[in-house]
């Protein structure tokens, strides 16, 4: 009798264990993908954004603290000024989706870290949001672009007076 | 018969001949084959006096050796080797391990030896066959300071991981009250590109 009980108990207890390893492999995953989500929410990265001014001269220049973009600004488009003059330079700290306001001398900066990746055996990879507005508060850029970490990136608009605002960026992760 | 050999008087002195040939023989060797053959007989009585005392001697000796064999015959086979080797050897059982150990390497000799023949053959193939050495010759690019794919030192890495570099890209672009153009700028010293968006206002271009 007693076999008879344990044996219509059996498919039962089968059922059972079945939904327990079920229950356990559901959780460890969730537990994986909250670790994963954990960690790609604690990224953080630096970013250097340089705001520059250019315009032609009679007397070309370069300001000594913008020698590490020389060689860029020397080239078109940004070969049509000969004078440049950084107007300021910060460091901003940007998390996961959430947005950052710089400002600066000829408006203001909003960015945005979307995402980070790093595919393989490539560079690891910023995905930003950006959003350049004028003195007057007016949207002027509304982008979405992806760049290698350490690259610079560069918004530049045209003033008048044959003069312009270059925005560079370059970032790094914390 | 014309001539009496020795070997003749021999076959005579062991009884070998027939009767009709024997007493012929007798006729015809005379007195010295007479003397020869007597001789003879009481040569083969000495030697087979000899032998029955030698196997009077050795019969208790072998008593033992029969008594194994019947018993062994009656199937008693596993008792019977011990008990005569216990008779035998006396000391053995007392001999400690390494006479154990002798004792079994003895009765095991065909098995032993069998391995180490197929062991040594083994080994001889496995030393004949052997593999050549593998000469592998890799050609590595190492990538040169400020390339494209230029050296990206991973956190606690004391190899430089080559990495490859991405060109920028412009998942979306909205300009508002002008126009928008883009610009990739050529590192000189082999980077990755810069990507530049150009912006150009509708109220500047009225200007120009």
């Amino acid at each position: 009798m007693r076999r008879d009980m344990r044996r219509d108990m059996r498919p039962d207890m089968r059922r059972m264990r079945r939904v327990h390893t079920s229950v356990l492999a559901i959780a460890a995953l969730a537990v994986l993908i909250g670790f994963t989500h954990a960690a790609r929410a604690d990224v953080q990265v630096s970013c250097n954004v340089v705001e520059i001014e250019g315009s032609s001269s009679d007397a070309p220049s370069l300001d000594p603290e913008l020698k590490s973009l020389e060689k860029k600004l020397k080239k078109p488009p940004f070969s049509s000024w000969n004078t440049f003059k950084r107007l300021g330079a910060q460091t901003v700290t940007l998390s996961m989706m959430k947005a950052a306001s710089v400002p600066l001398v000829h408006g203001k900066a909003e960015l945005l870290l979307r995402d980070v990746t790093a595919p393989g055996s490539k560079k690891r990879r910023l995905s930003l949001g950006l959003l350049l507005d004028d003195a007057d508060g007016k949207r002027v850029v509304d982008t979405k672009v992806s760049v290698d970490l350490g690259d610079w990136f560069m918004l530049a608009r045209s003033m008048k007076s044959n003069r312009g605002q270059v925005v560079a960026l370059t970032c790094k992760l914390l | 018969m014309s001539k009496v050999t020795d070997p003749d008087l021999m076959m005579l002195a062991d009884g070998e001949l027939d009767a009709a040939d024997a007493s012929a023989l007798e006729r015809a060797a005379g007195a010295n084959g007479v003397v020869k053959v007597a001789a003879v007989r009481e040569v083969g009585d000495l030697v087979r006096g000899h032998l029955e005392l030698a196997t009077d001697e050795a019969e208790d000796r072998l008593a033992g050796l029969w008594t194994l064999v019947e018993r062994r015959l009656d199937g008693g086979e596993v008792e019977a080797p011990e008990r005569a080797k216990s008779d035998r050897e006396p000391s053995a059982s007392a001999g400690g391990v390494w006479s154990r150990f002798l004792r079994w390497v003895d009765g095991h000799r065909g098995h032993l030896l069998t391995g180490a023949l197929s062991a040594g053959a083994v080994a001889a193939l496995a030393f004949v066959l052997r593999a050549e050495p593998r000469v592998e010759i890799r050609t590595v690019e190492v990538p040169v300071k400020g390339s494209a794919t230029g050296p990206d030192v991973g956190s606690g890495g004391s190899d430089p991981i080559v990495l490859t570099a991405t060109p920028p890209s412009i998942e979306s672009l909205e300009v508002t009250g002008g126009t928008g153009t883009l610009f990739t700028i050529e590192d000189d010293d082999g980077g990755s590109e810069t990507a530049v968006i150009w912006v150009t206002p509708d109220d500047v271009l009225e200007g120009i």
